[in-house]
């Protein structure tokens, strides 16, 4: 077993793990305080249930998954969840794109950055994680797994929105954006969670959930991939005029800024 | 009749909400979104009570006078329970 202490979402976490990858998986998050909050390592039946979801995946990526859900199932003692989600800042507010795999999340942010440029950076790609604080307020955190694209950095902001995304059924109708109730927005929500283990920490979850649906801004978008799709979120969710950004960023410099080195 | 172990309802944004937690989330990851009424007969049945009794809490619940009444709550807990044992909800 390698054993090691992790830093992220304000929580110190022990890792065990069968694999050396781990360690180099979460190697810009290792930290050398020895008090963790709570301490993980791959469920036998975790990693079994993955196995059964993808059969030609390595062993150590199967641990890597079968850790970050026994750290989600952590989570709600803690006052935090995840979600499957793209979260960007722009100045100093996060946002969280969410929607089934494959629908475009990661396209969308990235034409945020394209068109908004050096006010728009990354907290998360795919599995940031909220931290409901007593003060009202929720706080969006990086974690070291983030999804293919692996865009990721070391960067924490407060929510203020989450838009939901939905790709346009016809191609060449017009982008829109609509506010939603908290009710509308449950199974959406519901669809990007993690299912924790035990019955406890579900309940929890689903009370954190609760929080973030009342306290936050929702929004339904259905979009294309155009420049008219950034324009109708941004302009919603930020209450700002779009003003596109002098020079375009292209998909190569956003590889290289919201990459996250390992 | 008993609704299956691993199911838990919780209030979020003011609907009452059923997920799976455990083994039952391996086979159901969708959510149920109930309603007051069906939410009390939900959690009777999760308490073992059986349909009848579950009628007559309800019946007190609602301040139910007539027979009419009760005759009503009593096909609203029947069409629920089926409901909820087609979703494969319930066990014997």
């Amino acid at each position: 077993m390698d054993i090691f202490n992790v830093e992220f979402a304000g929580l110190t976490i022990e890792i065990k793990s069968r694999f050396k990858y781990m360690r180099w998986f979460c190697q810009s998050y290792i930290t050398e305080n020895t008090t963790p909050d709570f301490s993980v390592q791959a469920e036998d039946s975790r990693l079994e249930e993955l196995r059964q979801f993808s059969p030609e995946m390595r062993d150590e990526y199967l641990e890597r998954d079968a850790i970050y859900s026994a750290i989600a199932s952590k989570l709600p003692y803690y006052d935090r969840v995840t979600l499957h989600g793209a979260c960007i800042s722009y100045k100093d507010k996060s946002y969280l794109f969410t929607a089934a795999s494959g629908t475009g999340k990661s396209t969308h942010i990235a034409l945020w950055k394209r068109y908004l440029g050096d006010d728009v950076s990354i907290v998360n790609g795919d599995k940031p994680i909220f931290h409901v604080k007593p003060d009202g307020t929720i706080r969006a955190y990086d974690t070291p797994w983030c999804g293919k694209e692996c865009w990721n950095q070391r960067k924490s902001g407060e929510m203020a929105g989450i838009c939901f995304i939905r790709r346009l059924e016809t191609p060449g109708d017009k982008n829109t954006i609509s506010p939603m109730k908290p009710d509308e927005a449950i199974p959406y929500m519901l669809r990007q969670m993690f299912h924790p283990y035990e019955e406890e920490a579900t309940g929890l979850m689903l009370g954190l959930f609760d929080e973030i649906l009342s306290r936050l801004p929702l929004w339904l978008l259905e979009c294309d991939i155009s420049e008219d799709a950034v324009r109708t979120s941004f302009e919603a969710m930020t209450g700002e005029k779009y003003h596109r950004a002098e020079k375009e960023t292209t998909i190569e410099e956003i590889n290289k800024q919201w990459r996250m080195s390992r | 009749m008993k609704i299956k172990q691993g199911f838990i309802i919780r209030k979020v944004a003011g609907k009452y909400v059923v997920v799976a937690t455990g083994e039952a989330s391996k086979n159901f990851h969708g959510m149920v979104k109930l309603n007051e009424t069906a939410k009390n007969i939900w959690e009777g049945l999760a308490a073992g009570k059986t349909p009848e009794e579950i009628t007559d809490d309800l019946a007190k619940l609602n301040d139910a006078q007539t027979p009419e009444d009760h005759e009503r709550i009593a096909k609203d807990v029947q069409s629920m329970i089926k409901e909820i044992q087609d979703a494969g909800f319930l066990e014997d």
